[in-house]
């Protein structure tokens, strides 16, 4: 009961301001314009799909994060279950990034006969929109006590996620990175999505590390 | 029993004090009243009751196995369903311990929400609103019960429906705060303390209870003057030329004579319970 409860509050925060809607159709949009209008080849034209799902995940989470903390100020009370609220939390911005990733992959017209591919290419797609999620979760005090350090935050992890793996300062601390532009070079390296899967399991990993610290730092201690 | 113990519980705001020092229990079958102004941290105490804030400073402990019904002053939630389908959803959530369907669909009619119940909560009107999520944090059979500003918007009926509810409430067991920045002295008779939030401290109104008042009854005559400063603060009601006058008991003959003075019929005393 109480999964349904949260489950179908948390959909209609993601739905309210019509943000996730709006971004999916113009990403959608663009997709169906793209060749025509930048004339791409499949690993660049992949490159892109993975920067957009990415940055489409983290608005999406951003703007999810912040209703919640406007509208649903007192819902957890009546939850009275913080761990429960919080991974039903995460799911359900993994299962809208996880349909985000299929459309978009549908739509970009890279469907190959090889139906491993398919997955591989959607589950790479997913695991980067993933780890927006993971940003978007980490940085969440913007929405309430420490909004500046917050936005910081965003600012610097998409920074280091997208310039990552071009800054040869970087590469020492190369683990410690959103693995965002890295999944973009390693595809346009080896241009095959199979050699995606090691950097995809990376991504999903790291996703889960940032909500686990996310969930443990800021846990409302429900008793005094 | 006690339900809840707070001792010297203090909470800061970005440096500043919320509330600070409070020290007080909730007990089985208690009501007990906050009055103080606005800002004078009420509803941040009830929030940490409530376990949505963590104090600085203090400790409250909760009896093993309280469960907690809270009504907000304001709830922001938008909630896009049906005032039935919203209540029965908050009513499962309590699991077994919450009230039947039955008693539920009662509550309704009798806090006059029957007519409302296939309209969707967000499109209530604040007063409405309320009423629905006092049904709410009551749906639950909470047997702690934290109620913040719950009679705003409520004319005097149902404010009188709540205190009913409130009532059977702590006659069956639950534990009730009510926090309030005005209160009605047709209600206090309700509460079995009363406590004031000021300088952002919790002080006990212990003399309340000692303090005997009496009700004065006087008939305007034409030639009546205008009342004095001194005897208005104690008017109660003023209607079709009857004067009342809520008053300590020891007043009474001083109060009396300045009426008569005044050129008031004096009509009747009678003394004022609890």
């Amino acid at each position: 009961m109480k999964v349904r409860i949260l489950l179908s509050n948390f959909i209609n925060s993601i739905l309210q301001n019509f943000l996730y809607p709006t971004l999916l159709l113009a990403f959608l949009a663009f997709e169906l314009t793209m060749n025509s209008l930048l004339d791409l080849n499949t690993s660049n034209k992949f490159g892109f799909l993975i920067v957009g799902i990415f940055l489409m995940s983290l608005l999406t989470s951003m703007n999810f994060l912040k209703n919640d903390a406007q509208y649903n100020e007192y819902f957890m009370q009546k939850i009275s279950n913080y761990w429960l609220y919080f991974i039903m939390q995460a799911l359900t911005l993994f299962l809208v990034t996880l349909f985000s990733a299929i459309v978009v992959f549908l739509f970009s017209f890279m469907l190959s006969s090889d139906i491993i591919v398919d997955l591989v290419a959607i589950m790479s797609l997913a695991t980067t929109g993933f780890v927006g999620v993971g940003i978007a979760f980490l940085c969440k005090p913007q929405w309430n006590k420490h909004p500046y350090a917050g936005q910081m935050g965003i600012i610097l992890l998409v920074y280091v996620a997208l310039a990552g793996s071009s800054i040869d300062l970087l590469h020492y601390v190369s683990w410690f990175l959103p693995p965002v532009s890295q999944m973009i070079t390693i595809f346009q390296e080896q241009t095959s999505i199979r050699a995606l899967i090691p950097t995809a399991i990376q991504q999903f990993v790291y996703a889960c590390v940032l909500i686990v610290l996310s969930g443990t730092f800021y846990e409302k201690k429900l008793s005094n | 029993m006690e339900l809840i113990t707070v001792k010297d519980l203090s909470l800061q705001n970005e440096g500043y004090f919320a509330f600070k020092h409070v020290t007080f229990s909730l007990t089985q079958n208690q009501i007990i009243s906050i009055v103080g102004d606005s800002g004078s941290g009420k509803t941040q105490l009830l929030s940490t009751l409530a376990k949505l804030k963590t104090a600085d400073s203090g400790k409250v402990e909760f009896t093993p196995g309280v469960r907690i019904g809270y009504l907000p002053q304001f709830d922001p939630q938008v909630i896009n369903k049906s005032v039935r389908i919203y209540l029965e959803e908050i009513r499962q959530l309590s699991g077994t311990l919450a009230v039947s369907k039955e008693q539920l669909k009662g509550l309704i009619a009798f806090m006059g929400m029957s007519p409302y119940l296939d309209r969707q909560v967000r499109q209530l009107s604040y007063g409405l609103k309320q009423r629905v999520n006092f049904l709410a944090a009551v749906s639950g059979h909470p047997n702690v019960l934290l109620l913040d500003e719950p009679f705003s918007f409520q004319n005097s009926k149902y404010t009188s429906n709540m205190l009913e509810i409130i009532k059977d409430l702590a006659d069956n067991g639950s534990g009730v705060v009510i926090a309030s920045s005005t209160q009605d002295s047709s209600i206090t008779n309700y509460f079995d303390a009363n406590y004031i939030m000021k300088n952002k401290s919790m002080e006990q109104v212990k003399d309340k209870d000692k303090e005997i008042l009496c009700m004065l009854i006087f008939t305007v005559k034409p030639d009546s003057m205008a009342l004095t400063t001194e005897i208005s603060q104690y008017l109660s009601a003023n209607v079709s030329s009857l004067v009342e006058l809520k008053i300590p008991l020891g007043m009474k003959d001083a109060i009396i004579k300045e009426m008569i003075d005044l050129n008031y019929q004096f009509e009747g005393a009678r003394i004022l319970e609890g």
